[in-house]
């Protein structure tokens, strides 16, 4: 067999024995999200309000802040301000510092650094599954935040709208006059 | 006068708009010349002629607004077919285009314009007399007798660059200056690498050294040669070193070219002061005017510049503290009178520069501001608690909390109590500070101390218990050593130091930024570095553990999510990439002072701005409209046709519309009827303005369901009534 005929018989085998490439389809009815946990649940939010996340980067903190800020950090020469979801919303810190990650979002060209406990991957869902806010009582303080939820194996999923989050007054006071703390 | 750079820079967009239309008609006038019968080019020729005409009212010169005028007539008479197209016609168009230019050339080189008399009654005669037409009668302008002095009167003003300049987008200059200041701080941080490199090999050529001596006289290193790697290390010590001096003189090569490179980009953004001077003369004839009062607004001094940026965002403040000088400080004529003052009041303006500091003043003889009213006021919005003891300067701080107004009515001009909070914190966001003095019956003076410009700094770098802060050195009036000694017994009796014949009350930054109280005094530190601020109302001696160097910085804003606090002034970056807070000395040291306020919960409230969509195919009437508008604390949006307005309405809604008629593409009457008959924007008020002011078009734009109807030129006022009127309605 010369080698022409050789590519020809490599061609035929190729094509009797195609396998399709499984494509990536995205419907309308389908939402993608970054899922993170904070407080023990289990969050999403729109893929496109994350630009990336970082592990726990140097921090310089600042004098007096409240405790749910925890400073800014050089992220390529632009300065990120970090806050701590869990403590922004439940006034309770994170403890394990090894899984904690800062997912950085950026709203309108803004980037805002949020800790959060865990960050677990990408999350897809349907659109028809999303339930009204009302319904995720047990979500208790991040319902303000939320946008909506879903349910996956029994386990609650809110949707958290940092667009929310950084709108609400408090997100703004930074400081705290710390005169009674040693 | 003075008030002239702003009609100047208008002069300069005009120009350059006429040029451009110009050329359109001559390019129109080309395309005729080969088929004169072909009536399409009419209307061409007409709507930029009218276009011309409005620009050359705006920047008054009323004998080429009145050429154009009579040329667009005949251009009308050529369209309803009254006068034949034929050679003669457009001998005479050609002339009037030709003038023109020549006075457009002359009105740039500030040279003495040509008359225009003779075209203009040939151009009328043209008109009448091939029939009598309604239009004979028009008269287009009154001023043409009494326009032959003007050019003589005004050329000595319009100095006109006539300088080869080419127009960069300001984003671009932005964008190209925030490059080199990056270039800037990577060459800083990597002098930096370079120092801690040749303290290394310092250490490795004394260790070289010292390997090379000992092994010199022992007798196993020489049986196993290790002697002749131990030269071969010297001279590579030798040859690094040498390296590392050579990078060291590149690098401060390039450090000369990159501060030239940044220092000609600063040059860019730099503007004249007194280049607001006539907005702000005007603003006060304006508001002097409508609140009856008399008074003399005269600018001591204005020359030197400023960074256009920080000028642009203080002006609005400026403004402001005028209005309030007029409002609150000069009295009426009347009571101006009983209290044996002139009655004329006086306001004056000065700007000047202090070290890297650009100051502006702006005085008043009037009334001053009556201390006891501010603190009734403070207690009664539980600012200060009743029989607090605070000093009088202390008390006119007051003036800057949000919502805080002693008047008890709201008036027009000032008195909601949205301003001083306002002004404070713009002057806080650039970097300054800002100061009153004021003398209760005698007068108020404000000082508004900003940076000359926001680009490059040096920083102070100091620590208070291990953590380390950036204060600009621009602010720092002196370092001195203290002892121990004495800081402790000055802490302890809370007296000011005396200090270059000032006092300064002494404050330790650990206890004003709240991280500790009293520095850990140890044994072995005999004294510790104290800096000396001198603020215009007030001076501050700053306590710090250490001082650790100083550094080129560039600020940067910390974000959004600060802007509610003006303790940090910015933050940059260090050589190890860690981010370094700038602090804000003066508001650090007077928040000590206000420790019994608790914080103000909400963000002041933002008054949305109303938005007024300004359609008009002349960009010196969108200018002018703009300019005007937006003094008036309105948020402006231009289109220069219906065609482009209608894509800006999709965009963003405005609250109002304001509209010319004749326009290329869409016209005013087409983009009304698009906006009035979708319900999206139906509720939009619109007003009209245009020349045409014929029934024929009232009754159409009355159809339309357009609001208002006004002639051109307007009158700012009226303007300003009927938008406010319709917005009120709306």
């Amino acid at each position: 067999m010369g080698p022409y005929e050789t590519l020809l018989d490599i061609e035929q085998s190729c094509k009797t024995n195609i396998v399709n490439i499984p494509r990536q389809i995205v419907t309308e009815r389908d939402w993608l999200g970054i899922a993170f946990k904070c407080s023990g649940f289990n969050f999403v939010c729109p893929m496109a309000d994350v630009s990336e996340v970082l592990r726990w980067p140097q921090l310089t903190e600042l004098p007096s802040a409240q405790h749910w800020f925890k400073g800014t950090a050089n992220l390529r020469g632009r300065i990120l301000p970090i806050t701590d979801l869990q403590a922004y919303v439940t006034e309770k810190p994170h403890h394990n510092k090894s899984l904690v990650r800062v997912m950085v979002i950026c709203l309108e060209n803004i980037y805002f650094g949020f800790a959060v406990e865990q960050v677990l991957g990408i999350e897809r869902f349907f659109r028809d599954e999303i339930k009204p806010v009302d319904s995720l009582e047990h979500l208790q303080q991040y319902l303000p935040y939320l946008e909506g939820g879903y349910e996956r194996e029994g386990k609650p999923w809110g949707i958290i709208n940092f667009h929310k989050v950084v709108q609400s007054a408090s997100f703004y006071h930074i400081l705290s006059f710390r005169t009674d703390t040693a | 006068m003075s008030q002239n750079s702003e009609e100047e820079e208008l002069l300069k967009i005009f120009l350059e708009e006429a040029k451009d239309l110009l050329d359109s008609i001559a390019l129109t006038l080309q395309q005729w010349s080969t088929d004169l019968s072909n009536k399409a080019y009419f209307s061409d020729l007409k709507r930029d002629l009218h276009t011309l005409k409005g620009g050359a009212r705006m920047v008054n010169q009323p004998n080429l607004s009145a050429i154009a005028h009579e040329l667009e007539s005949l251009c009308e008479a050529l369209l309803s077919g009254k006068i034949p197209a034929d050679k003669s016609t457009y001998d005479l168009i050609c002339a009037g285009q030709d003038r023109m230019n020549l006075f457009i050339e002359a009105l740039a080189a500030n040279k003495e314009r040509p008359a225009v008399e003779d075209l203009v009654q040939q151009f009328k005669q043209k008109v009448t007399q091939e029939k009598k037409s309604p239009l004979e009668d028009e008269k287009p302008e009154s001023t043409l007798t009494e326009a032959k002095k003007e050019p003589e009167t005004s050329s000595e003003k319009q100095k006109v660059d006539t300088n080869d300049v080419i127009r960069i987008k300001s984003e671009l200059l932005e964008k190209l200056n925030n490059l080199s200041i990056e270039n800037n701080i990577v060459r800083v941080n990597l002098g930096h690498h370079l120092d801690k490199f040749k303290t290394s090999l310092s250490e490795t050529i004394r260790l070289v050294k010292i390997l090379h001596d000992k092994l010199r006289t022992n007798t196993k290193a020489q049986e196993l040669r290790i002697t002749s790697d131990i030269l071969g290390l010297v001279d590579t010590s030798k040859t690094l070193s040498q390296l590392h001096s050579n990078v060291e003189s590149l690098l401060s090569q390039q450090s000369r070219i990159s501060l030239e490179l940044q220092e000609r980009l600063i040059d860019t953004r730099m503007v004249q002061f007194n280049s607001v001077v006539p907005r702000l003369s005007r603003i006060t004839r304006q508001v002097a005017s409508n609140l009856n009062k008399k008074v003399d607004f005269s600018v001591l001094q204005a020359e030197g510049e400023i960074d256009r940026n920080i000028l642009d965002h203080v002006v609005p403040s400026l403004e402001h503290l005028l209005r309030n000088a007029l409002d609150h400080g000069i009295e009426k004529p009347e009571d101006r009178k009983k209290l044996n003052k002139p009655e004329i009041g006086k306001i004056n303006l000065r700007f000047y520069r202090m070290g890297n500091d650009a100051c502006m003043e702006i005085s008043d003889d009037g009334s001053g501001i009556n201390l006891e009213a501010v603190r009734k006021k403070a207690i009664k919005l539980g600012l200060l608690s009743q029989g607090t003891v605070c000093s009088d300067e202390e008390v006119i701080r007051y003036i800057f909390e949000p919502g805080f107004s002693t008047r008890d009515e709201i008036s027009e001009i000032s008195g909601r109590g949205v301003g001083m909070d306002v002004v404070n914190t713009i002057v806080k966001a650039l970097g300054g500070n800002l100061a009153i003095e004021s003398h209760y019956g005698l007068g108020t003076k404000f000082i508004i101390r900003l940076p000359f410009t926001t680009s490059m700094n040096r920083a102070l770098l100091v620590a208070v218990h291990g953590q380390i802060f950036g204060i600009l050195l621009s602010n720092v009036e002196s370092i001195v050593l203290m002892e121990v000694k004495q800081i402790k017994e000055t802490l302890n009796k809370k007296e000011p130091i005396v200090y270059n014949k000032k006092e300064y009350h002494l404050k330790y930054l650990g206890e004003a930024l709240g991280i500790q109280e009293r520095p850990a005094f140890s044994a072995e530190k005999e004294s510790l570095p104290v800096l000396f601020f001198n603020f215009v109302d007030y001076n501050v001696a700053l306590l710090v553990d250490v001082i650790i160097g100083s550094q080129e910085v560039v600020v940067q804003t910390l974000g959004p999510q600060f802007k509610l606090m003006d303790i940090f002034s910015g933050a940059t970056l260090l050589a190890d990439g860690k981010v370094l807070v700038i602090l804000d000395v003066y508001s650090i040291t007077s928040r000590t002072r206000r420790k019994v306020n608790e914080i103000v919960e909400t963000p002041a409230l933002i008054k949305k701005q109303p938005i007024v969509l300004v359609v008009d195919d002349s960009i010196t009437i969108r200018t002018v409209t703009k300019n005007f508008l937006e003094r008036h604390k309105y948020k402006i949006l231009t289109a220069k046709d219906g065609f482009d307005a209608l894509s800006k309405v999709e965009d963003q809604i405005p609250d109002i519309i304001l509209l010319d008629v004749e326009m290329p593409r869409m016209d005013g009457f087409q983009f009304a009827e698009k906006i009035k008959n979708d319900a999206r924007f139906s509720q939009i008020p619109i007003i009209m303005i245009t020349f045409c002011t014929g029934d024929e078009e009232k009754q159409r734009a009355k159809k339309l369901g357009i609001e208002r109807f006004m002639n051109k030129p307007y009158r700012e006022n009226e303007l300003l009534a009927t938008i406010e009127q319709l917005l009120e309605k709306k």
